[in-house]
């Protein structure tokens, strides 16, 4: 009777808006990322189905949108076993600060729809990753990829025919170790990537200036880094350390110069986070830590400006309460953004948020739980911004599972830590950045989401997942530019501007199968449909409208399997890119294309690859066939193109007890 | 054309070489449970954009194979000589390593009919190489290493079986080495293979 009654009136509530919804997020373990074929951090999100990731340089992510994202792109946080990690600089993300590779992960969390979590607010969605855990005793493992492009000269190199070397791949390796006993944990790991920068239409444009007078042929990024956490379980306590340093030599791309400056970046962290249970019902949680992002631009000819050094201290205090039919968490939230101004006088500016926040949740039913996410966050005189995010989990029958969900989130300009709110509201570069706009962002942006989404479970094998989602963007700020070409040589901006009070509407349709046989073949066929309603066409035209994605994954017995998945998405178009259409660029290789098209086509990948254990699984061999069709294609207009690739790799790990 | 060949090609030697018993026919209940070693000697026999700079010599051929859950991988080296056939055109060394899955049948009590697809990585080492040459190329890419490159191939044999241990083999490969200027070439080669038991414990290793 219940049910007749609640079910119409959520319809009536929400189906006024157009919009329905699914529960948000997409957990991947350890096993479904192997059986997936993924390499780098970066290589997750394409199995959520609803991100989209490209990037200049084939390395670091300039464009991410879950469709949530829009035009304030990067305000999407990642955490490290629950601790925020600050990694955006000058408009740029790189996931590979990260300083831990794929094998030492044990699962991911890919938040798709606006959450509240450890009071952060994922109005555009966020990344979560936890580390392994592991079993008394000693550990230690490490893992090692290398790969190699087609495209290469080979042994045409010394005959007119001779084009750009492509080939090198990494290596991507790591390398950890780990002690555990009854009550404590500590572990060691050490992450190393190389990413050369071959492709002429990126290595074509940075050589002329890029380092000055310094002869310098094969342009590539370096990193480093290094990770440490230690935990102690307590018979009421459990609280953990962690702490994270990367360093990377770095071509860093940022839309204000339209090219890569050299640059050497530095990040590190440390934090403390832990729960104490008081009852069994209460229980108090805490985490504090610190960020800090430098980055020191290499000597280049142009003397760009990239210079950044920021600090960044959080701090969480939460209390949570179990009750019958539910539990709730109140807590306080405190972030304290620092820059240093090394351009004007070295001031060092600062902000700092305060935001108070509770989480309800709510078993109204056996088939009806409700999650309540509300937030206010303050920094210094602007008026508060509300966050308030409604989710109901209905399960009408014992093979259907719906979500519905409506939020509304304001955000203020300080909780996206942009450089232009950094260059805007506190002055940041003084003359030399500010001129690039006349406008402020001063209002808080503003996000409306709804949706909903239908599971249906046809037996314990096979499920089918369909979702629609309205997003509704309001007095957002988007970055508008072009790019030239200068001596046929090297590209720059030509004009850019920041324009705020940007309002766009987007819908999004993503259907999921997924399905597994009698224990060998698991797989998962997924569509997405995303079109921009209303609003300015520039900043979504970069999402493609189509994307399909298909995995099918074959495991006979534990110590082999065979992967193969095919991603198709539809063409793209990039405005910022017009004005260099049809320009070509002078490289020293007389068959190579290096023209800049802002369109590109449609693509289609097959890739492939299998694992292989021997030794008792101590001891791992891989392969990764990627884009077997060999198509040439772009991600990004000014990326580099793809071709068939093959990567092999091997891990290891041993323990003793 | 040439991509549409190659998946045909996979399609048909997945389904089971044309025999209709198809890949579960080939299912192993006990993989590594032997090794095959086989030697061979292989010419280059077509023609191409590539052949008209360099002329093919015979070259030579050697693995190891192992059952595997489906059909037969092998591990393969193979070296070949290409001579330039102009002045400028430098001599080339080809080192060529393959991992290669392999499907077979019975066609008699003792003839075998097999194919399947490779991947394979190619290393070119060049000879007789120009002041001139070396010091263009070494300001074009910074330095003169080998080149190296990937690719895939297909390949079928016929294999005749003399004893319980000792066979002989013929076969023809086609691979595609993905340079700038694919490189497209054909053998067709004759050796001998040796079959023996892996050890037990090697045998558990390897699983």
């Amino acid at each position: 009777m219940k049910k007749a009654v609640i079910l119409p009136i959520l319809f009536i509530l929400f189906g006024h808006t157009g919009s329905l919804a699914q529960p948000g997020r997409t957990v991947l373990t350890r096993g479904e990322l192997e059986r997936a074929g993924v390499l780098t951090l970066n290589d997750i999100f394409e199995l959520t189905g609803q991100w989209t990731v490209s990037s200049v340089d084939g390395f670091t992510l300039q464009y991410s949108s879950n469709g949530l994202a829009g035009p304030g792109r990067l305000h999407w946080p990642v955490f490290l076993n629950d601790i925020p990690l600050n990694i955006n600089v000058w408009g740029t993300r790189s996931l590979n600060k990260i300083p831990v590779d794929i094998s030492q992960i044990d699962s991911v969390i890919v938040v798709s729809e606006p959450r509240l979590v450890e009071g952060y607010s994922m109005e555009k969605g966020g990344l979560f990753i936890y580390t392994r855990p592991h079993g008394e005793g000693l550990e230690a493992g490490g893992q090692l990829w290398t790969g190699n492009r087609s495209g290469d000269p080979g042994p045409f190199v010394y005959t007119d025919r001779a084009t750009p070397n492509l080939e090198r791949l990494g290596p991507i390796a790591s390398a950890s170790m780990s002690y555990s006993a009854e009550r404590i944990s500590v572990y060691g790991g050490v992450k190393r990537n190389l990413h050369y920068v071959s492709d002429p239409i990126q290595s074509g444009r940075i050589l002329p200036f890029a380092f000055g007078d310094e002869i310098f042929r094969h342009p590539k990024i370096e990193l480093g880094s290094f990770y440490l956490r230690g935990t102690h379980k307590g018979k009421y306590t459990y609280n953990e350390l962690q702490a994270g340093l990367t360093d990377m030599d770095d071509m860093l791309y940022t839309e204000l110069y339209g090219t890569e400056i050299p640059a050497d970046t530095r990040w590190s962290f440390i934090s403390l986070n832990g729960r104490m249970t008081a009852t069994p019902e209460t229980s108090f949680r805490y985490r504090v830590s610190r960020n800090r992002n430098e980055v020191i631009e290499r000597a280049n000819k142009e003397n760009r400006l990239l210079r950044w050094d920021q600090k960044v201290i959080t701090g969480q205090f939460s209390m949570q309460n179990s009750f019958q039919g539910g539990k709730n968490e109140v807590g306080i939230a405190y972030n304290r953004y620092a820059l240093k101004d090394r351009i004007e006088n070295g001031e060092t500016l600062a902000t700092e948020l305060f935001s108070l926040f509770n989480h309800l949740h709510l078993d109204v039913t056996d088939w009806l739980t409700s999650y309540t996410d509300l937030m206010v966050v303050k920094e210094g005189e602007r008026r508060p911004a509300f966050k308030s995010l409604l989710n109901f989990f209905i399960k009408p029958a014992e093979a259907h599972r719906l979500t519905v969900g409506l939020s509304y989130s304001e955000r203020l300009p300080a909780e996206d830590n942009s450089l232009w709110f950094w260059v805007l509201d506190k002055g940041f570069g003084g003359d030399t950045l500010v001129r690039y706009t006349d406008s402020g962002i001063h209002n808080s942006i503003r996000l409306l989401r709804s949706h909903i989404s239908w599971r249906i479970l046809f037996n314990d094998r096979i499920s089918l997942k369909s979702k629609i989602g309205l997003s509704r963007y309001l007095d957002e700020y988007g970055l508008f530019y072009t790019l030239v070409t200068r001596d046929q040589r090297y590209i720059e901006t030509g004009s850019f501007s920041l324009e705020t009070n940007l309002d766009a509407t987007e819908l999004m349709i993503p259907l999921e199968l997924v399905f597994k046989t009698t224990g060998t073949i698991d797989g998962s066929v997924k569509y997405t449909w995303t079109r921009l309603l209303a609003g300015t066409e520039d900043l979504l035209q970069r999402t493609p409208e189509h994307r399909f994605h298909t995995r099918l994954n074959w495991k006979p017995v534990n110590s082999f399997n065979l992967w193969t998945k095919i991603h198709i998405r539809s063409g793209t178009e990039w405005s910022s890119v017009r004005t260099l259409d049809g320009q070509t660029l002078e490289t020293n290789y007389s068959t190579t294309d290096v023209t800049y098209r802002s369109k590109l086509p449609s693509t289609i990948r097959w890739d492939a690859g299998f694992n292989k254990k021997v030794w008792n699984e101590r001891v791992a061999f891989k392969l990764q066939v990627l884009n077997l069709l060999n198509e040439k294609y772009r991600e990004h207009p000014l990326g580099p193109r793809y071709s068939f690739t093959i990567f092999l790799g091997m891990e290891v790990g041993f323990s003793r007890q | 054309m040439g991509r549409m060949f190659f998946i045909g090609m996979l399609l048909f030697v997945l389904t089971g070489t044309g025999s209709g018993s198809g890949l579960y026919a080939q299912a192993h209940s006990d993989p590594f449970r032997s090794i095959e070693v086989a030697f061979s000697v292989q010419s280059n026999i077509n023609e191409n954009r590539f052949h008209e700079q360099w002329r093919s010599s015979p070259g030579i051929n050697g693995g190891v194979g192992f059952p595997f859950y489906f059909g037969t991988v092998e591990l393969n080296m193979g070296y070949g000589f290409f001579e330039g056939k102009t002045v400028g055109i430098p001599d080339i060394d080809r080192l060529q390593i393959s991992l290669r899955w392999i499907n077979k049948t019975n066609l008699f009590s003792r003839l075998k009919v097999g194919g399947g697809p490779s991947l394979l990585g190619s290393v070119f080492f060049f000879k007789n190489v120009s002041e001139e040459q070396q010091t263009r190329v070494r300001n074009l890419y910074g330095g003169t290493s080998p080149e190296t490159e990937i690719g895939v191939g297909l390949q079928a044999d016929l294999t005749y079986k003399l004893s319980s241990s000792w066979s002989v083999r013929a076969h023809v490969s086609r691979s595609v080495i993905f340079t700038s200027t694919k490189m497209k070439l054909t053998y067709v080669g004759v050796g001998m293979v040796k079959r023996m038991n892996l050890p037990g414990w090697l045998s558990e290793v390897l699983r």
